[in-house]
């Protein structure tokens, strides 16, 4: 077991200082969360420009110079920082809301309407496999009661009402096991967090930032009775 | 009960297992089964896309299974290209954490048989510049050098020439861009948060597979008998998921209890 190296030492300090949240607000965690958001921004703002200079050239290598037309409506973006001219801004941005838009309806009505629909026509029974019977129909009927919650046109009485109160329990079934999968990811992070915390090459700085950490809360409950 | 305490609960039911491996079994679940039989069956010269949508928050869980898909087509007779269209920060990720990991067989020349495009900015934008222009959206790849000398994207004019498309996170990008304009097949790599989203895509046939977190990371590895970090993290996984359902059921007795007691004390009066 050997110390690792400094840059390890201190993704080590930041992991622990994010974790320090759980015991309380601190010193620690503010640093950390302020360096992430310095150091991810000016990564982003680096890419970003590295990025838009790569395309710039590559198109205006294959001789397509209506790039040089995006480019200046970009531009227009940096006008936000003076107000007199800052509703320039608002073109760079209508163009890009309304390229985005356009790009995603273009697959949408297929691939994430009529396609998942198609795959809810299941055959209510299968011959020879009761189980895949059963799954489809309540397949079938989860779909078409939860879509049902979301009709408004009629009264709400009489077999309405049993419709209805069955596609709320379709709804919150499905939001259970969506919220059992969230769970399973956030453990997941966790997890794979404590497996390279814990990996040999790293665990020695690991016992001594654990030692450190043992040692702030005692110093901070020390104080704490102190102040009583 | 101070929250400290449970935190300090969850932090030693991992790391206890993580330590003390128990040898939970691990079955396999036909979601795995079915996209490992569909990976195993792809024919010689397939070129595969991968995306890897994962970010400094989310390579824990994402980085197991993309490095158990990478390894199993990297011993195939295909060919890839890594692409990335979600953060800058996944640049990083892949070059200096995922692709490291990797055991790429020593006939697999990069260029030829394997390529890792950088950044495509844009997101669903970039997917779509990407799927109509590969060579024209950027010109080197991730280790700087010139992408359009490289022998396998000679291949590649648009979205047709991919024969499968792997995203890793939410696919409906890649489904809006590349699945429905192309009809390119498609499988997916999808976090615990959105296996709900994938898994209607899968019943309508417009996802070939769908492997699940580090539970489909792990399945996958033992099908392909190379058991790694995914597997190794099972145990823990078992452990806090029983932590968690026993704190749920003792929260849920003990409110109801609570309940009792404040409603006799009423009836009472």
């Amino acid at each position: 077991m050997q110390i690792p190296e400094i840059g390890v030492l201190v993704a080590i300090f930041y992991t622990f200082a994010l974790y320090s949240i759980l015991y309380k607000p601190n010193i620690f965690y503010k640093f950390t969360v302020a360096t992430l958001i310095g150091a991810a921004s000016s990564y982003w703002a680096i890419f970003a420009l590295n990025s838009s200079i790569d395309i710039i050239q590559t198109r205006l290598a294959l001789q397509d110079y209506s790039i040089i037309l995006a480019l200046l409506v970009g531009l227009l973006l940096f006008t936000s920082f003076k107000s007199d001219i800052s509703y320039l801004s608002r073109y760079p941005v209508m163009v890009i809301t309304s390229v985005g838009a356009i790009v995603a309806v273009r697959g949408m009505l297929s691939a994430q309407l009529v396609e998942p629909m198609m795959g809810i026509i299941k055959p209510l029974f299968v011959p020879g496999n009761l189980l895949d019977s059963f799954n489809n129909i309540i397949i079938i009927a989860c779909a078409l009661t939860a879509l049902f919650y979301f009709t408004f046109t009629r009264e709400y009485k009489g077999v309405v009402t049993s419709i209805h109160r069955a596609g709320r329990i379709s709804i919150l079934v499905g939001l259970g096991a969506s919220y059992g999968t969230q769970l399973f990811s956030r453990s997941s992070l966790f997890i794979g967090r404590m497996q390279w915390l814990i990996d040999p090459s790293r665990i020695m700085g690991t016992i001594i930032l654990t030692v450190a950490v043992i040692g702030f809360i005692l110093y901070d409950k020390f104080l704490e009775g102190k102040s009583k | 009960m101070n929250r400290r305490i449970i935190f300090l609960c969850v932090i030693v039911v991992v790391i206890y297992p993580l330590y003390n491996p128990i040898g939970l079994p691990i079955p396999i679940s036909p979601l795995t089964r079915q996209l490992f039989d569909y990976t195993d069956a792809l024919p010689s010269g397939t070129i595969i896309v991968i995306d890897p949508w994962m970010s400094t928050g989310s390579y824990p869980e994402l980085n197991p299974m993309t490095v158990v898909m990478l390894n199993h087509l990297m011993n195939l007779d295909t060919k890839i290209i890594i692409i990335n269209t979600h953060h800058p920060e996944t640049l990083g990720i892949i070059k200096d954490i995922t692709i490291p990991m990797l055991d790429i067989p020593t006939d697999k020349v990069y260029g030829e048989d394997w390529v890792f495009i950088g950044f495509i900015p844009g997101m669903e934008l970039g997917i779509s510049s990407f799927a109509s222009n590969p060579k024209g959206v950027v010109t080197k790849d991730g280790y700087g050098g010139d992408l359009t000398k490289l022998p396998l994207m000679q291949e590649v004019t648009d979205g047709s020439d991919f024969d499968l498309w792997i995203a890793v996170g939410k696919p409906d990008y890649a489904l809006r861009q590349v699945q429905e304009v192309y009809n390119t097949p498609m499988t997916c790599l999808a976090p615990g948060g959105g296996a709900a989203e994938a898994m209607p895509y899968l019943a309508s046939g417009q996802l070939k597979g769908v492997m699940i977190s580090t539970r489909g990371a792990a399945e996958y590895e033992l099908l392909l008998q190379k058991p790694g970090l995914a597997v190794s993290g099972m145990d823990a996984t078992s452990a806090v998921h029983i932590f968690i359902i026993l704190g749920i059921i003792i929260g849920n007795i003990y409110y109801v209890l609570k309940q009792k007691k404040i409603v006799g004390n009423k009836v009472l009066e």
